[in-house]
This record gives C-alpha cells, structure tokens and sequence, in this order.
C-alpha cells in the first residue's frame, strides 16, 4: 500500500507531458487530460492518507543510489492530500476561468508540474530532492505569476517572487551541505537517527551543528513564507492570474510551516532557534496585520491577510506546537483559496449591486463609527476579559489536563485570549438594537470554534507525532526559564488590559486621548502607508547595485 | 617556465584581469557557430594544464578565483545585450574550476564544471544569434516582447537560461551542489561567496530574460523558429538534462 505515494508523485509529471502533447492536438480539450489526472492524484492520495491514518509503517523508497528517495509517512502523506485537493479545486475553477487567455495548455502545463513539484517536496526522503523539489518550486511560480507575458507589472512581482524564493534556497543549500558533511548522507531518516544519537556530538564553526543548520533551516522557512523582512513580495503577486493566486495563498506560501516539521528531529535538538523562529513570526503575525488594517486594496490586504496567518503559523512552530502550525496551514489554506477563487464572483456581483446595508454595522466595519447606545461599559469589560478565558480553559481541558504545563500552549491560550476579548469589545462597540443576542452569537461561535480548534489540532497531534515523550521535547526545546515566561506573560498581560482600559476611557471621555495622540497617530500612519519603508529600502539598494555595477562595466571598458 | 603555464591557465579559465581577454575576443566575434565553438572550445586548454600539472598552488588563489567570479556575475547585472551576457556568466563560473582544482579535488570533476556552464552558454549563443538574426540586436533595451512574438524560441531562451544559472535539473545545479559540499566546511567564506554568486547569476539572468520576453510585441514581425530547429534544440537541452542526472550520480 505504501508504494502508491511513487504514483501520487509520478502523476502530475505525467499529466504535465500528456496535456502539452494533448494541447498540442487537440486544443484546449486536450486540457481535460489535466483534470483527469488531478482526480486520479486525488484518488490515490486518499487511499495513501487512509493507510497512514490505519497505521501503515513508515517507509522510504530509493529511485537511484544518491537521490530520489520517496518517504511514506504521515506528514508527507497528509499534506500530498491536502496538495492534490487544492490543485484540482484551482485546475477546475481554470478551466472555465482561463479560456479567453492565450497559453490556456501552457498553464494546465505548469499546474501539473507546480502539483507534482509540491509533491515532491513532501516526500521526500533525501536533502538532494528535497533541494531540487525546492528550487523548482520557486522556479514554476515564478512562471506561473509571469503567465501573463504581456504584462510587464505581472512580471516585474514575479521577479520579486523569484529573487526572495532564490534567497530562501540557499540557506537551506548550505544547511544540506553542512548535514551532508556531518552524517556522510543524503537521507533524512539517517540524518536524524544520528542526531537522535549524540544531538550535540558534532560542532560547525565552534556551535553545536543543529543549532546552525536550524537557524539556517528557519530562514529558509521565512522567505518561503513571507515573514517580515522577507514579506515585500507576497501582497505585490496579484498581477498573476487569479487560479495561482488561490494556489500560492492556500499552498505554496505555508511551505515554510511544512519544513520546519519536516526537519521537527532536528529542532527538537536545537537551544534558543525555536525562540527566535518565534519572535519572527509574532513580528510578522503583528505587522502582517497591522498592514492588511490599513490598505485600500482589497487584493493587498488579503495579500498582508496571508503574512499575518503566516507569521502566525510560524509562531506556533516557535512554541513548539508544530502539528498545529500544520492544521493552521490546512485550515488558513482552504479558507484564503476560497476567498481568492470566490474574489472574481464578488467583485463582478459587487459590480451590480455592492449589497452592503447601510445600518449601524455598515457604519462600524467600513465607516470605522463607535456605536453611541452602550450597556454598562463594566459589565462589559469583565465579560470581554473573563468569557474568552473560560472557553479556551474549558476546550484544552477536555483534551489534556497538564496542558497548563506546557508553555507553548499557554502562549496560544494568551493569543486566543485576546483574539477572544477583541471580538466581545468589538461587539460591544456595535450599536444594536439586541446587543445581548448579539453577544451571545459571538461567544456561541467563538466556543464552537475554540473547540473545533482545540480539538482537532490535538487529532493532528496524535497522528503527527504519536511519540509522545517527542511531543513534549518539542515543547520543551520551544520553552524558556519559568521564572522568565511567567514575568512576560503578566508583563504582556497588563500592557493589553491598559491598552483596552484606555480604549474604553477614551471612548468614555469622547476621544479625549486621541486627540493627544493624533499626532503620533499621523506619524504612525505615514508609516505604515509606506509600508515601513522596506519596499523603498529595497529598490534604492537594488538601484544603487545598478549604478556600481554599471559603473565597473564602464571602467573595465565592458570586457 | 611554470609561471607562465599558470598564467597560460588563467587566461583560458579565466581569472581576472586576463579574464578580460577571452571577453573582448567573444565579443568581438559576430558569427553565432563561432561563439559556439569558442564557448565550448575556450576552458579546455586552461583544464589541460591543471590536469596535468603537479605543482601545488597558493591557496590565496582561492580567494582570487572567489573574487574573479563574483567580479563577472555583479557585472552581469547591468549588462543589457545577451552574448556579452553570456561571455561574463561563462568567466563567472569558469573562474569557480579553480577552487576545484586548489582544494584537491579530483581533476575530472574540472571537465564535468566546465562543460556543465560551456554547453548552456554555447546553446544559447545560437540562440542569440537567432534573436540576432531577426531583430539585428539582441539588446534588451531594444528588443522586447519576444514570448508573444516567436513563442517557441522564447521557450528554448528560457530552458537555455535555466541551464545557464544552474536550475535543477541541469548539471550546473550538480556541480555547483558538490563544490558548495566539499567546500563547506574547510572554507566556509567560499561556500557562502559562491551561493551569493548563484544568486547574483539567478537576478541578473531571469530580469535579462524577463526584459527580452515580456512585454507587447514589436510592431515588425519576424517568423518564429523552424519546427525542425525547434526539435534539435530541444532534443539538445533534453540531453542536457539527462546529463544532469548523470552527473548527480557520478559527482555526489
């Protein structure tokens, strides 16, 4: 049962041959052969999952001596099928979507190899394919977001793609190479039985090796996933058709998520890269969704909507909840593919009729209008503090009584936390005729999900990683000194309880605070409207490598 | 004696400045089959006198080749015309055989580098000469639109620019692969220079290619490529290719 993953991989690269040779005589039909392919995948990706989920052992099939290892394993196995659902959900939405475009074949032709390049990188079993899976994703995209080869903006943000995607393999070349060096192999499970065996017996430049090749590993995962600093081109990629919009939001861009589970043996071992894997992503999660607040463009904010989720993916990597990160990848991946394939449908709809009534949430959401009519604002603020952290107790208790135990956990209650008490307070500051039915909505569906969440991300985490004494060195290797947490947590604590006491006294006080603030306000809103800059900062450079380098052209007489 | 057989090597795998040399004769070569052979033909002597000389050399000349190469894929990023292009990608990665040869690494691995850059460039210098041959320039800044225009040489440009800048899974991806391995850990400083390098190669090579394919096309129109010229190009990329995959066997 478990050769069938070779199939699983082998069929998009078949398909990609058949389509082009198909398209080439019989026009756009010949793209059917595509779909049929992508159902075949499907089928076979199901039948792989079920076997893993049944407990079919872990196993690694050699295609030549050096490389081309395929591993069947439960995260290789799980993510082909989320791989092969969401790339023919967006080869049937293309069919229809891309037939007045000319390279109709050319596209359905790039979808397969883009599909079983995905695929690749999920199983495989060796550095070497998982380099070349790796590079070549970066390489179709590029291609894929370039489809359009009469639009110079199209390709001006596919460039960007390509050079960030470029920056990102390297770090990851070089970690290959340094474990390469270390283990005299290729294979992954070999790698990871010796780092099993003595994690701190081999040093690189006088640091533990899993510590370097972690940090390398990490920065290959944030270019990939666009995390801070490595962001600029994902919000810009919209000029691409909208079929690889949906792929590259619901698949590509969480590819970070999935290498730092791949390579979970190796992190498990690692001291402080967890920590700054997450700070990265709560700067990401924070800033991604700072920008996405402030732009006008709706295509941009889903855009900056990715980073943050992003950011936040790899947050939960960062405290140790892996297995999470990759329910979030799924879970963010279905719903933003949704949202970008359903984008066309809405604009044309809104086009007609923009359908938004113009009553007191109209005033709220788009007009940014508090609400007048008040229950007593105390009430209120102990509910807005008390209701969500009774929920997300209540949930993870049903899962695991020591969950208070792991600190990873306890960071992401934090975060539920306040996402919780942000929705109630913005509940309240709606002005609604039945406010209390309102609320009791609000934490209706706020439980639903905390549970749904909670308890299916412990699923994820049985299958993952049934090991349990690894689950909790995950935790562990993401966890800092006690004393510490415990003074962050509270710290962190207070700053957003001021923060909302004085949103509430602001509003109390008719705006008094803000109106001290507005200058600072202006300020921080030229800021973020240019985007922190980084763009800028990043064409001046590129502009002055330019220059020099067309000025040593002009010295060394152009030879 | 032995001094000017190095510099004999130096100049045919170049290293600057006598890198300056084969540029300025590739450049001013106009026929597309003799840049071809030239391209090829080049290295080779440079490849003979390592191979078969005992001596052992300075290692500063490391650091040299280092140099030398990231000298010609920096400059490589201002380059508008495409066979100047090409000329200073193949000193850029001809320049890396030296780090080869110094580490004390088996000699052969040379022709293997050698030919993995050699054969791409040389196919796209025919290439060159096909855009030359329909647009009188093969300058960017003059020539534009190309994939709308003659789609199927704007497809083998793109196979052959992949090769070029070392994109799985072309043997220039295999040997860069290996030098970067052996390197890794005994000059770290080269490991990382030479990933810079590639990168700097993938940054000038894909916004060449995208000034010369994308956009709308020119107003004259010129035919696209033969069927027939078609399927030996691409009977000759797919051959190289498949030295790729041989090439991962035998090197790493």
């Amino acid at each position: 049962m478990q050769e069938l993953i070779l199939i699983v991989v082998a069929l998009p690269f078949v398909s990609a041959l058949l389509t082009q040779i198909s398209v080439s005589r019989l026009g756009r039909v010949g793209a059917s052969v595509s779909i049929y392919a992508g159902w075949l995948t499907l089928a076979f990706a199901s039948v792989v999952l079920w076997a893993a989920l049944t407990g079919a052992d872990a196993k690694e099939f050699s295609l030549s001596s050096v490389w081309g290892m395929i591993r069947f394993d439960a995260l290789g196995t799980l993510m082909a099928l989320v791989i092969t659902v969401i790339s023919l959900i967006v080869r049937l939405y293309s069919i229809r979507y891309m037939v007045e475009e000319t390279g109709y074949g050319r596209f359905f032709v790039l979808l397969d190899l883009m599909t079983g390049a995905l695929l690749l990188m999920v199983v495989a079993g060796d550095l070497i394919t998982l380099l070349v899976a790796w590079h070549l994703i970066g390489i179709l995209l590029y291609f894929l977001l370039g489809f359009d080869t009469r639009s110079k903006p199209a390709a001006r943000y596919a460039f960007w793609t390509w050079i960030t995607y470029r920056f990102g393999d390297l770090p990851l070349l070089l970690a290959a190479a340094l474990l390469y060096q270390a283990f005299d192999s290729w294979s992954l499970s070999v790698i990871f039985d010796q780092i099993a065996l003595s994690p701190q017996a081999k040093t690189v430049f006088g640091l533990p090796l899993v510590d370097v090749v972690g940090t390398l590993i990490a920065v290959a995962a944030f270019a990939r996933s666009a995390q801070f600093l490595l962001h600029t081109w994902l919000p810009y990629t919209m000029s691409g058709p909208t079929p690889v919009s949906a792929l590259m939001h619901a698949g590509i861009v969480n590819a970070g998520g999935f290498l730092i589970n791949r390579f979970a043996p190796l992190f498990v071992e690692t001291s402080g890269v967890l920590h700054w894997v997450f700070i990265v992503g709560l700067a990401t999660a924070v800033i991604g969704s700072i920008l996405m607040l402030t732009q006008n463009d709706i295509k941009k904010a889903l855009g900056y909507s990715t980073m943050g989720q992003m950011g936040f993916m790899i947050m939960e990597c960062g405290v140790g909840a892996f297995s999470l990160a990759i329910f979030h990848l799924i879970a963010h991946g279905l719903f933003k593919g949704t949202l970008f394939l359903s984008a066309g449908g809405v604009i044309g709809e809104a086009r007609k009729n923009d359908g938004v009534p113009k009553d007191s949430l109209y005033d709220f959401v788009v007009e940014k209008h508090p609400a007048k009519i008040r229950k007593p604002w105390l009430l209120m603020a102990v509910l807005t503090l008390i209701v969500p952290i009774t929920i997300l107790f209540l949930a993870h208790w049903v899962v695991a009584e020591d969950f208070l135990q792991k600190q990873g956990a306890v960071v992401l209650l934090f975060f539920g936390w306040i996402t919780g008490a942000q929705l109630i307070f913005s509940t309240y500051r709606m002005r609604k005729q039945n406010l209390g039915r309102l609320f009791m909505m609000v934490v209706g569906s706020f439980a639903v999900v905390v549970l749904g969440y909670t308890l299916i991300s412990h699923a994820f985490d049985q299958f993952l990683y049934p090991d349990e004494v690894f689950r909790l060195r995950i935790y562990a290797a993401a966890g800092i000194d006690v004393f510490w947490f415990n003074v962050l947590v509270v710290l962190v604590s207070i700053i957003i309880v001021a923060g909302w006491l004085r949103t509430y006294y602001n509003e109390r006080k008719a705006n008094a605070v803000d109106k001290k603030l507005k200058p600072i306000s202006i300020v921080f809103y030229a800021l973020i409207s240019r985007e922190f800059y980084v763009n800028d900062l990043y064409s001046w450079l590129t502009r002055k490598l330019d220059a020099i380098a067309l000025k040593i052209n002009i010295w060394l007489r152009w030879i | 004696m032995q001094n000017y057989i190095w510099i004999l090597a130096a100049l045919f795998l170049p290293l600057f400045p006598l890198s300056m040399v084969f540029n300025g004769i590739y450049q001013r070569i106009s026929m597309p089959l003799l840049r071809f052979t030239l391209i090829i033909a080049w290295p080779f002597p440079g490849v003979w006198i390592l191979q078969n000389t005992n001596t052992q050399l300075p290692e500063w000349l490391i650091y040299w080749a280092l140099a030398t190469s990231l000298l010609y894929a920096f400059r490589a990023v201002a380059v508008k015309e495409m066979a100047m292009w090409s000329g200073f990608l193949g000193t850029s990665a001809w320049a890396l055989s030296w780090i080869i040869f110094i580490a004390g690494y088996d000699a052969n691995e040379l022709v293997f580098h050698v030919l993995s850059f050699a054969l791409p460039l040389a196919v796209m210098s025919l290439l060159v000469g096909e855009i030359v041959h329909r647009y009188h320039s093969a300058y960017v800044g003059i020539v534009s639109g190309v994939a709308v225009a003659q789609p199927g040489l704007s497809g083998l440009i793109i196979m052959a620019m992949m090769a070029t800048i070392a994109s799985p899974l072309f043997p220039g991806f295999f040997s860069m692969l290996k030098i970067i391995t052996s390197q890794v850990i005994a000059y770290p400083l080269v490991a990382v220079g030479m990933l810079l390098i590639w990168l700097i190669w993938s940054w000038s090579g894909i916004r060449l290619l995208q000034e010369l394919l994308v956009g709308p096309a020119l107003p004259v129109k010129y035919r696209d490529i033969s069927r027939a010229r078609s399927i030996t190009y691409g009977v000759f990329m797919l051959l190289l290719l498949l030295s790729g995959l041989y090439l991962s066997g035998v090197l790493l």
